[in-house]
């Protein structure tokens, strides 16, 4: 089976040039660059030219300002503990909720020795508000670490125009960005448009480099303090015997990344090309990190290459979201991984995105093909994902951690013939049955066309029925008239029941109604607009509140 | 990195380099004491000496009446070496005396030098010092028994804190208390340590570690948002809220600056104000303007300077 790899945003293979280049050093140059004699020379000599090379590809002049590193968690870990190390009088930090663990867990665990932390959130493109940004710096900022491009959505952060506000602010707060998504495929200059950024971490092995190096850029004269000591290499900066092989090697691969700027144009069509036919497969797919990349292009600039894929489903809920990321360059390997990213994006409190990153594609590791290969049945699809990442609405609730009466561990018992999830402390007996919450939706004929609505959360071109849910006390007939005036303003009468389906998905069970209203629409909070279909000209949807269509549209043809 | 010497400083250069009669520059055959001070490959190193009028049974009472110097280095390192021999010259001290001049007075008698020009005064104190510790060895005296603190060998022994210029933690932790250094840049102004890599400046054991270990850790660090405002304690009667401040900016920005961009089918908007710091957003036609920066600075800031505080700063967003 032909495999395609497309996680390169995780990791690239080493380029051919790049092993060719480094080899020499795990064989006969394996001499200590630190070493007198003549021979521990020509090693040294190299590392110096790979530090220069590294420098030139940063657009940096002077080399002592590259510090190699074992990898960027190290470069980030460096930057952060060492700023804060070197300006004690300095007691708070601006990063993003959506920065990589390594600065944010490195956030955290400052966070916990009592500096103040601002963890800017990200709105649900992924986007960063720069007044916010503005509003956090403060007179004891002591370090601002917002990354460069986002490693799950591949949003990029105008980190040229925060570093300039942060310093014009207060040239004493120090600007740190992790460029790991970026470095080779975005134009880097310090001395240009980053010439405001104190410190930038990156890794080889993203740019076709080996895994274990890495590179921290600290400006010259940062009050850093080393986080590696016991030492004289790097001038004390970074201790420890450099890994020249790998750094040789970095350096290579940052040559070819400057020679293979041009493909971005290639890459981008590619990209487009996958995801074209994505959104054909999947009519709900939504691509988040557009507005951004959109905005980039008219810089002028080259795309991420990554793109997040969400299918939002249900009231302000978003299912899962699968993560495609693309960037082709070399054929015959594996797909996306999602790791942790459903636990990080929990995190972010992405407004009210709780995104469950799925992978697919097909893998040559595992032999299922986990892509749902129907195209026409998007419903099979929904299906497929959730099952096999176990990311539904309903998995998710049925699969819970803790007793929600106690805080207790549970366990698997059975009760009243199903195998049901119970609280294991003695005492408490919870059980979680997971019934189905009801909810209410209508069918409104209004203006002789049948009304259908988006809500705020869904992707653009995804209208339904008008839903909602019961609240206590009233009658769902009550219920869905009080919807309708809530939404749209209509005061609408109830003509009868459609039908009543299960969601299961949602664990939810939909009560249909088929409802009348005149008069002129007002448009409630939850709702991003409406649309007017004529009922022959409506075509009912595989899902949800699409049955209930389809049941209406048939009981509609046949004479009374 | 502009500065400006003094006339004196001025004066003191083109004397020596012209070859004036007044001017020290030169050698003295057979000196009574002699040293040396800062090396050629660290930029500017200084050979002081002088010749002294001995007295038949006591060399306590020794007068210094001739002084010179081999400097090499700046303007001002020369005119440090000038004004150091003219002091001597003028006062009849005594080599013991002499100690007494430090780089403060230097300073003084050159009316001024650059902060980051100090460092040339301490070299010729620093020599000064050298050379009366080579006359008493001359001379036969015990400076140690006089209870004068000279500290001729800390240059050679103890750990290296500033690879560059080779500076010892004794000789710097001196400096630091003597000439009351409290930042990293007031040291390299000073004494030149960590002027050049830098790397020593964060490193364990480097400057800013000595200055915490004499000074205690830093405080009061992290007041460098425009603070001006608490600078000018003094009168606080008309001082403005912060809201009566953002007020008033936002009144003149309506009133004065919006309409003139308006007329040019731009607009102004006021992100924030932190202090006396505004951030604001040229949108319409001034988004994108290639004299966008100018008008910010020009008009928007000057007339925010002009009518409301004049340490404003307005920052584009």
């Amino acid at each position: 089976m032909k495999t395609i790899y497309l996680d390169n945003n995780a990791t690239t293979p080493v380029a051919p040039e790049v092993f060719e280049a480094l080899t020499p050093f795990l064989k006969d140059q394996y001499f200590n660059p630190s070493s007198m004699y003549e021979r521990a020379r020509g090693v040294s000599d190299a590392l110096k030219k790979a530090k220069r090379t590294i420098a030139n590809f940063l657009g940096v002049g002077n080399v002592t300002q590259i510090l190699p590193t074992s990898c960027a968690t190290e470069s980030n870990n460096a930057a952060i503990y060492g700023a804060a190390r070197a300006n004690p009088g300095r007691r708070h930090i601006i990063t993003t909720s959506v920065e990589h663990p390594a600065v944010l867990e490195v956030c955290k665990d400052l966070q916990r020795q009592g500096y103040e932390v601002d963890f800017l959130p990200v709105d649900r493109k992924g986007n960063l508000d720069v007044r916010t940004f503005i509003r956090a710096l403060r007179p004891d900022t002591l370090l601002v670490s917002i990354m460069h491009a986002n490693n799950e959505t591949g949003v990029i952060f105008p980190v040229d125009e925060l570093a300039r506000l942060t310093k014009e602010t207060d040239p004493s707060i120090l600007f740190h960005t992790d460029a790991t998504q970026t470095a080779g495929k975005l134009p880097i200059n310090l001395k240009g448009s980053f010439r405001h950024v104190d410190m930038l971490s990156f890794s080889g092995h993203k740019l076709h480099a080996p895994k274990g190096v890495g590179a921290l850029f600290v400006r010259r004269g940062t009050p850093v303090r080393p986080y590696l000591i016991g030492g004289h290499q790097e001038g004390g900066r970074r201790a420890g015997t450099e890994n020249v092989a790998f750094i040789v090697g970095l350096a290579r691969a940052c040559e070819l990344a400057i020679e293979h700027r041009d493909d971005e144009d290639r890459i981008r069509a590619m990209r487009d090309r996958l995801e074209k036919s994505l959104q054909e497969a999947i009519p709900y797919l939504e691509v988040q990190g557009r507005a951004q990349a959109a905005q980039h292009d008219q810089r002028g600039g080259p795309l991420h290459r990554g793109r997040r894929h969400a299918l939002p489903v249900g009231r302000g809920r978003y299912l899962r979201v699968q993560r495609v990321r693309v960037h082709v360059r070399v054929p015959g390997a594996v797909p996306c991984s999602a790791r942790n990213g459903r636990a990080f994006y929990r995190d972010a409190r992405l407004d009210k995105i709780q995104p469950q990153p799925v992978q697919y594609g097909r893998g040559h590791r595992r032999s299922d093909p986990r892509f749902p290969r129907n195209r026409d049945q998007p419903e099979k699809a929904f299906a497929l994902l959730g099952q096999r990442k176990g990311l539904s609405h309903r998995k998710d609730l049925m699969d819970p951690k803790f007793c929600q009466q106690c805080g207790g561990p549970l366990e698997r018992r059975e009760i009243a013939g199903r195998e049901r999830w119970a609280c294991a402390s003695e005492g408490c007996g919870w059980v979680l049955w997971g019934n189905p919450t009801p909810v209410l939706a209508a069918l409104i004929e209004h203006d002789d066309a049948v009304l259908l609505v988006r809500n705020r959360e869904w992707p653009e071109k995804m209208f339904g029925l008008l839903t909602g849910f019961m609240e206590s006390g009233e009658t769902p007939k009550e219920g869905i008239l009080r919807e309708i005036r809530e939404e749209v303003g209509l005061d609408a009468e109830v003509v009868g029941l459609i039908g009543v389906y299960s969601f299961d998905m949602m664990n939810q069970v939909i009560l249909a109604y088929h409802c009348r209203a005149e008069g002129d629409i007002k448009l409630g909070d939850e709702l991003a607009g409406v649309r007017h279909i004529p009922a022959d000209r409506l075509r009912p949807w595989p899902m949800g509140t699409g049955k209930a269509v389809s049941d209406w549209l048939a009981a509609r043809k046949q004479p009374d | 990195m502009a500065w400006e010497y003094s006339d004196k400083t001025k004066e003191l250069f083109m004397n020596a380099v012209q070859g004036k009669d007044s001017a020290h520059l030169g050698e003295i055959t057979d000196p009574d004491g002699i040293g040396e001070h800062g090396s050629i490959a660290c930029g500017d190193a200084m050979k002081f000496m002088f010749r002294v009028e001995r007295h038949p049974t006591d060399p306590l009472k020794d007068v210094i009446v001739e002084a010179k110097y081999l400097t090499f280095g700046c303007t001002s390192a020369i005119a440090s070496s000038e004004a150091l021999c003219a002091i001597i010259e003028g006062g009849r001290y005594t080599p013991i005396q002499a100690l007494e001049i430090d780089n403060a007075a230097i300073v003084k008698f050159l009316e001024g030098l650059p902060s980051q020009k100090i460092h040339c005064s301490v070299m010729g104190a620093e020599a000064l010092e050298a050379a009366v510790f080579n006359w008493a060895q001359n001379r036969g005296v015990d400076l140690r028994e006089l209870g004068v603190d000279i500290h001729p060998h800390e240059q050679e022994e103890g750990r290296i804190v500033c690879k560059c210029f080779s500076m010892t933690e004794p000789y710097l932790r001196r400096k630091i208390k003597e000439l009351n250094l409290r930042t990293i840049s007031e040291i390299t102004d000073a004494v030149k340590a960590g002027g050049a890599c830098a790397t020593c400046h964060h490193a364990p054991g480097g400057l800013q570690d000595l200055l915490d270990s004499i000074w205690g850790t830093a405080d009061g660090a992290g007041k460098s948002i425009s603070t001006a405002h608490a600078a000018d304690g003094a009168d606080e009667e008309g001082r403005l809220s912060p809201y009566q401040f953002a007020k008033k900016v936002e009144t003149l920005v309506d009133s004065t600056v919006r309409p003139m961009l308006q007329k040019d089918g731009g607009d102004i908007e006021i992100v924030d104000i932190k202090d006396l710091l505004v951030y604001v957003h040229l949108t319409g036609a001034c988004a994108g303007c290639v004299g966008a920066g100018m008008t910010l600075k020009m008009m928007v800031e000057q007339s925010l300077k002009d009518n409301v505080d004049e340490k404003i700063r307005v920052i584009a967003v």
